[in-house]
């Protein structure tokens, strides 16, 4: 089989490398866009996925799951009276900043839970365990945070506002959005640096060993003032508030609308000039009896040939600038699948588009120019 | 007239309307019989190219009919034009139109792959086509390699490749010297002599004229009345 579309892209090397370039630029900004966005905000629910609890509390004033309205902690002790409860807590979250005595301040995630009841927090402990953190003032920190802190060990205070917390373990890949480091207490701890006394952000609940979680969601709904969710619902509101509540969400989404329009464009430009400058030997194909799909066919076959080498190229360029990314920022980066195939899809399509254009050239080509000197 | 392949009655073509008009052909009419070849002579602008267009199903006449192998072609579609051209019709240019990033069994080969006859077989005719013109050592080169006598040849193999059964040749010899000019001449007809195929060729060349069966003369677009024969 002799393919007029392979010879000609890979005879004019130059217009080769336009067109994978192109395709290369759109799929690396659109893969490293989705992926920061992805990466960054997976980070930004990590703690609801990590966690065991299978129903979740939060104020019924809560509009928006990147500030959750704050209700009475009392809700606490009332869940734990409610049939089917294993176990309920506070949970109490901020962002606040930590100083290592003498040293480095740095962000913090700080976390705080009831140590007592079994929640899967927090994951991934180097050193110590959840139960230290019964004490009072006390703190098991991620290990990310040493980079700022310097080293750090398990004894030693860090200042958190105007309260000292001893760190009595450290946690490994536990980092919230933009790489900070989380810090995990007791609610308690946690109330006393933030001075959010009485107040919790959610309630967690840990149901009985094969209760029935419906039936007790619908007895939790008794509770005043709260709405009662399981931890899918908070994981896909969370998300959604981090896409449509920030401006990263926009801007991804701006980043990927340029991506597609250059890597459009650039592909449009190449197949079309390449395809008028053989304008005289797709004209000399037809005279000699091929059909305008035999044509169609040849410029089809240079974009599904330019769309798979760019996007292979693309994609294991954006991981590479992701993975760049990630390492020297210390934030997340992810590619779900379903991205990459929005990907494939994205480039086919301009490919696709950009065929039309080439297409309509050759079905317009006047044959009597094969005769002209 | 069972070996009538090539038939044109009353054939006209105009290009352009109003002030623009151009009558390029007007009111031919003619046979072409099997295995014969043709030669088509007249200045510049009689007509020769356009008539050869009609002739090869490239361009329709405005008026008259033409019949391939006793099918009307001048009533048929695009579409069917194509296939008229690719069963039945082979070409050779004046400025041979090879494509460039195919290489010379490539080109001979895609002509064949437009017909119906890809892979294996395809690339064995392609080779044999070529020991024929005399470039069974050049398969691999690419267009831009050949002399100009060479790149005719090449597209003379094109042109036999689907079987055609008639032959068209617009100028085939004006960018080549006389020696060349001479040698694709004698090539293009012999091949069409021994494989039975009819042959139409255009020029201004005088000196190829002693390969034709017939010489026809067009002046202004009408054929002209010139009794002067020759016999290959
Ligand atoms: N596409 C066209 N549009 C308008 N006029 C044309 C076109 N092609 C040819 N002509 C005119 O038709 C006449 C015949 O041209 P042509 O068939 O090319 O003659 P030849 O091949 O003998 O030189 C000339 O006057 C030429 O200018
Ligand atoms: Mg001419």
């Amino acid at each position: 089989m002799v393919s007029v579309a392979r010879k000609n892209l890979f005879h004019d090397k130059t217009r080769l490398a336009m067109g994978l370039g192109g395709i290369l630029f759109a799929v690396v900004l659109m893969g490293f866009a989705v992926g920061m966005l992805f990466g960054t905000f997976r980070y930004a629910v990590e703690l609801v996925d990590r966690s065991t609890a299978q129903v979740w509390l939060v104020s019924q004033k809560t509009r928006d799951f990147l500030s959750p309205a704050p209700f009475p902690d009392e809700v606490a002790g009332q869940v734990r009276q409610v049939p089917g409860v294993a176990g309920a807590s506070k949970l109490i979250m901020a962002s606040y900043s930590a100083n290592a005595t003498g040293g480095q301040s740095s962000p913090v995630y700080l976390v705080g839970f009831d140590p007592e009841v079994e929640l899967g927090l927090p994951w991934d402990v180097a050193t110590g365990s959840a139960a230290d953190l019964r004490r009072d003032m006390t703190v098991i920190l991620d290990r990310s945070a040493l980079r700022e802190f310097g080293p750090l060990q398990v004894g030693d205070k860090i200042e958190m506002g105007d309260q000292v917390v001893e760190v009595v373990g450290f946690s490994r890949n536990a980092a919230w959005m933009l790489g900070m480091p989380y810090a995990f207490a007791s609610a308690q701890t946690a109330q006393a640096v933030l001075h959010s006394e009485g107040q919790t952000l959610a309630v967690l609940v840990q149901a009985e060993h094969g209760a029935d979680v419906a039936m007790l969601m619908e007895r939790l709904s008794a509770v005043e003032g709260v709405e009662v969710l399981t931890q899918q619902d908070v994981h896909d509101r969370s998300m959604d508030a981090w896409l449509t509540g920030t401006p990263v969400g926009y801007m991804s989404g701006a980043m990927v609308l340029i991506g597609f329009l250059v890597g459009l464009t650039v592909v449009g430009l190449t197949l079309y000039t390449a395809t008028v400058e053989r304008t005289r030997e797709y004209g000399v194909m037809k005279a000699i009896g091929a059909s305008n799909w035999d044509v169609y066919r040849v410029v089809l076959e240079q974009a599904a040939i330019l769309s798979m080498l760019g996007y292979g190229m693309g994609v294991l360029g954006a991981l590479g600038v992701g993975r760049l990314y990630a390492s020297l920022t210390g934030m997340g980066f992810a590619v779900p699948i379903l991205v990459l195939a929005g990907m494939l899809l994205a480039v086919l399509t301009m490919s696709g588009i950009a065929a039309l254009f080439a297409m309509r050239k050759v079905a317009t080509i006047d044959l009597a120019l094969v005769f002209k000197a | 007239m069972e070996d009538v392949v090539l038939w044109l009655r009353n054939v006209t073509k105009e290009y352009g309307t109003g002030r623009a008009r151009v009558l390029a052909v007007d009111d031919v009419s003619l046979e072409v019989r099997q295995g014969e070849i043709v030669l088509v002579m007249g200045p510049s602008g009689s007509g020769k190219t356009t008539l050869l267009s009609m002739m090869g199903c490239i361009l329709r006449p405005t008026d008259g009919n033409i019949w391939l192998r006793g099918t009307e072609v001048s009533a048929l579609p695009e579409g069917a034009l194509a296939h008229v051209r690719r069963r039945h019709i082979g070409f050779v240019f004046q400025s041979f139109n090879l494509l460039s990033s195919l290489s010379v069994w490539e080109n001979v080969a895609l002509a064949l792959q437009i017909g119906g006859t890809r892979g294996e077989a395809g690339a064995r005719q392609a080779k044999e086509l070529l020991e024929a013109v005399g470039l069974g050592d050049r398969l691999d080169s690419l267009p831009a390699d050949l002399s100009g006598g060479e790149k005719q040849r090449v597209s003379i193999a094109r042109a036999l490749a689907n079987s055609p059964s008639l032959l068209i040749g617009d100028e085939p010899t004006a960018n080549l010297d006389s020696e060349n000019g001479r040698r694709v001449a004698d090539m293009l007809t012999t091949l069409a002599r021994d494989q039975g195929r009819s042959v139409v060729i255009a020029t201004h060349d005088a000196r190829i004229m002693d390969v034709a069966d017939r010489v026809l003369y067009l002046v202004d677009g009408r054929l002209a009345k010139k009794p002067r024969v020759h016999q290959g």
